[in-house]
């Protein structure tokens, strides 16, 4: 039992164990992916601040550029130096575009690139608006309109600074966001192997004492088994020495009752003939009353002979059985009847049998049997009316009431009308030399019904009686099928042989 | 066949029971069956008067019999036994057995049989049923089978 609980507690901690390393695993590869699409953001923003600052840097190189242009062609008034303006005014177009498409991770650094396209827009504009006018003002105008540009590009200058300052800053904290998203990458990695190993080793050990707690349960089961097979061996030896010893007695038992009944004839034939011999010889001088109390002698004599001769017979139902073979009931009933027939026609009396099936039994014993039914049933019919008598059978499946084997039985049921029994005799009807009536009314030892007991009993099956509502009596038998399966242990051949020693 | 004077034959009985003896002896004189009648106690006896051996050796005081009434339990040697040795000895084994005895079991009446007996009769459980044996036995012996 204790055993039991702890097998139970064991699983529940093996799944308890799956878990949490399950757990373990699934939170490593979430970090682990995290720390994948953290430096990949870092990465993409690196790249972000890098192009800020090129589209910046290349702006400002164009407005550089545009500007000196333009300041030659005022100094110069030569076509030739406004080439680099018109050559920045078409690229300006396609920065601006790219500067409109990148967003800084900081909203004031947005804010000021706007500031920045917007001034470098405007200066574009005051740069080409001042070529246009150089053509037709003077060279005063024209250099206030040059310190006008230079003033503004002063402004520009600062922004672009500024601008640049702050985007260096931010890459500077990216990277070093990224070096620490890798470091973290790094100890995670070692982290989860450290974890990995330390759950295999775990696992490992477990398996390890689950296999040992088997394999020293398995050898307690067998150290077990093996108590248990020799606790069986002794007490299978103990009850095959008490069944010896049973068999014995009951052998012993059942040769004396032969022996002695076999025995005591002799000197019973011996007082019955010595009487005889005294009668003849001397019955003169005994005169009347010494021959009554002879004859007297000699039927107490008689009597006693027929009790042994009936107790031999008992004793002979179980020392000496024929072995059981197929008996057809109807065929055994007919000749049963045919060899009572003179008293069955005495008596006036009607059998009627139904059809009765074949079973494995002993064919004298059971003749023996119906035959002492019957001619109680004769004996003991009533004066007053014809004598009827009825056989019937019944097939039922059950299980035997001495060892609870299941089998399948007949049950025969011989009722009569004839003078029947008190409820209370029923069962006593069934004990050697029982019974309910003087010598006078009904002749007799009583032995009868006790060697159908004895017979049924030696077929493994029971008899019972029961007086029937209406006057008469019913003897009811249950034989199995096969009375080899059924038989209490037979020693019948062997009690034959040791005789024969 | 002289029937002027009455054949007289031996009968050897051997029955351990004095008590059967004196009755058989009786019975033979109440049936004035005129055969003599010699005894012997057991099956060790019984062997030694047909072989004229030990206290038997006198051939004229213990004729060889026509006929043995055999009891068959006995002490020393039971019946059983001494038929089998009877039986066994081309000298003896033509003498007829008859089987007298109380036992009514069916395999002592079928060995008995089997062993070469030459009837086998229960006991009488009275006197004048032993008469009536003897004077049958007498009768049938004596005058309806010849014997050797």
């Amino acid at each position: 039992m204790s055993s039991f609980i702890n097998r139970l507690s064991a699983s529940r901690f093996a799944w308890l164990n799956a878990m949490l390393i399950i757990g373990a695993i699934l939170s490593n590869a979430m970090i682990g992916f995290k720390n994948i699409y953290d430096i990949a953001d870092i990465h993409k923003d690196l790249t972000n601040a890098g192009e800020v600052m090129l589209v910046i840097d290349s702006m400002h190189i164009d407005m550089l550029n545009a500007e000196s242009s333009q300041r030659g062609y005022l100094i110069s008034k030569k076509e030739a130096f406004l080439a680099p303006y018109k050559e920045t005014l078409e690229q300006f177009k396609a920065t601006l575009k790219r500067l409109q498409q990148i967003k800084s991770q900081s909203h004031l650094q947005q804010a000021r690139i706007e500031e920045f396209a917007k001034l470098a827009q405007i200066k574009l504009n005051s740069l080409g608006a001042s070529i246009d006018l150089a053509a037709i003002t003077d060279e005063t105008q024209q250099q206030r309109l040059l310190q006008d540009t230079q003033l503004s590009q002063g402004d520009m200058r600062k922004l672009y600074q500024v601008i640049i300052e702050e985007e260096t800053l931010i890459r500077q904290a990216l990277l070093q966001r990224l070096e620490q998203a890798r470091t973290q990458a790094k100890s995670n990695v070692i982290w989860f192997t450290v974890l990995s190993i330390l759950m295999c080793i775990f696992i490992v050990v477990l398996l390890n004492k689950h296999l040992k707690n088997q394999k020293a349960a398995k050898q307690q089961l067998e150290a077990l088994n093996q108590v248990l097979e020799q606790r069986v061996k002794e007490r299978t030896q103990a009850l095959e020495v008490y069944t010896d010893e049973l068999n014995r007695s009951n052998r012993e038992l059942e040769d004396f009752a032969f022996v002695a009944s076999h025995d005591l004839q002799e000197p019973l034939r011996k007082i019955r003939a010595f009487a005889d011999r005294l009668t003849t010889t001397c019955g003169d001088q005994l005169g009347a009353k010494g021959c009554d109390y002879l004859a007297r002698m000699n039927a107490a004599a008689v009597r006693m002979s027929t009790l042994i001769t009936d107790l031999l017979e008992l004793s002979r139902v179980t020392t000496r059985g024929k072995a059981f073979v197929q008996v057809d009931l109807n065929n055994l009933l007919k000749q049963v009847t045919d060899d009572l027939e003179i008293a069955i026609e005495e008596s006036q009396g009607s059998i009627v049998i139904h059809p009765l099936p074949t079973i494995i039994a002993d064919a004298s014993q059971l003749s023996q049997l119906f035959s002492n039914l019957l001619s109680n049933a004769i004996k003991f019919r009533h004066s007053q009316r014809a004598l009827e008598i009825e056989i019937h059978s019944e097939s039922i499946s059950a299980p035997s009431h001495l060892t609870h084997q299941q089998g399948t039985w007949i049950k025969i049921t011989i009722s009569d009308n004839g003078i029947g029994f008190a409820p209370e005799y029923a069962e006593k009807i069934f004990t050697p030399f029982q019974r309910l009536h003087t010598r006078k009314e009904y002749a007799g030892t009583g032995i009868g019904l006790a060697v159908c007991r004895r017979i049924i009993e030696r077929h493994g099956g029971q008899i019972y009686a029961v007086p029937n509502a209406n006057n008469g009596a019913s003897f009811t038998i249950t034989l199995p099928t096969d009375a080899n399966l059924f038989s209490v242990q037979d020693n019948t051949n062997e009690l034959l042989t040791t005789e024969k020693n | 066949m002289n029937y002027s004077q009455p054949k007289r034959i031996n009968i050897l009985m051997a029955d351990d029971d004095e008590d059967d003896r004196m009755l058989t002896q009786d019975a033979l004189d109440e049936g004035r069956v005129l055969n003599t009648i010699n005894f012997v106690h057991d099956g060790v006896e019984l062997l030694e008067y047909l072989r004229h051996e030990g206290r038997f050796s006198d051939v004229r005081a213990h004729p060889r019999p026509s006929l043995i009434l055999l009891d068959l339990n006995m002490p020393r040697m039971d019946g059983r036994q001494a038929l089998k040795e009877i039986k066994a000895d081309p000298n003896l084994r033509s003498i007829p057995v008859v089987i007298l005895t109380t036992s009514k079991q069916e395999e002592d009446k079928l060995r008995g049989y089997d062993s070469g007996a030459a009837s086998y009769i229960s006991k009488p459980v009275n006197f004048e049923s032993l008469v009536e044996l003897m004077k049958n036995l007498g009768k049938y012996w004596i005058e309806i089978v010849e014997l050797p």
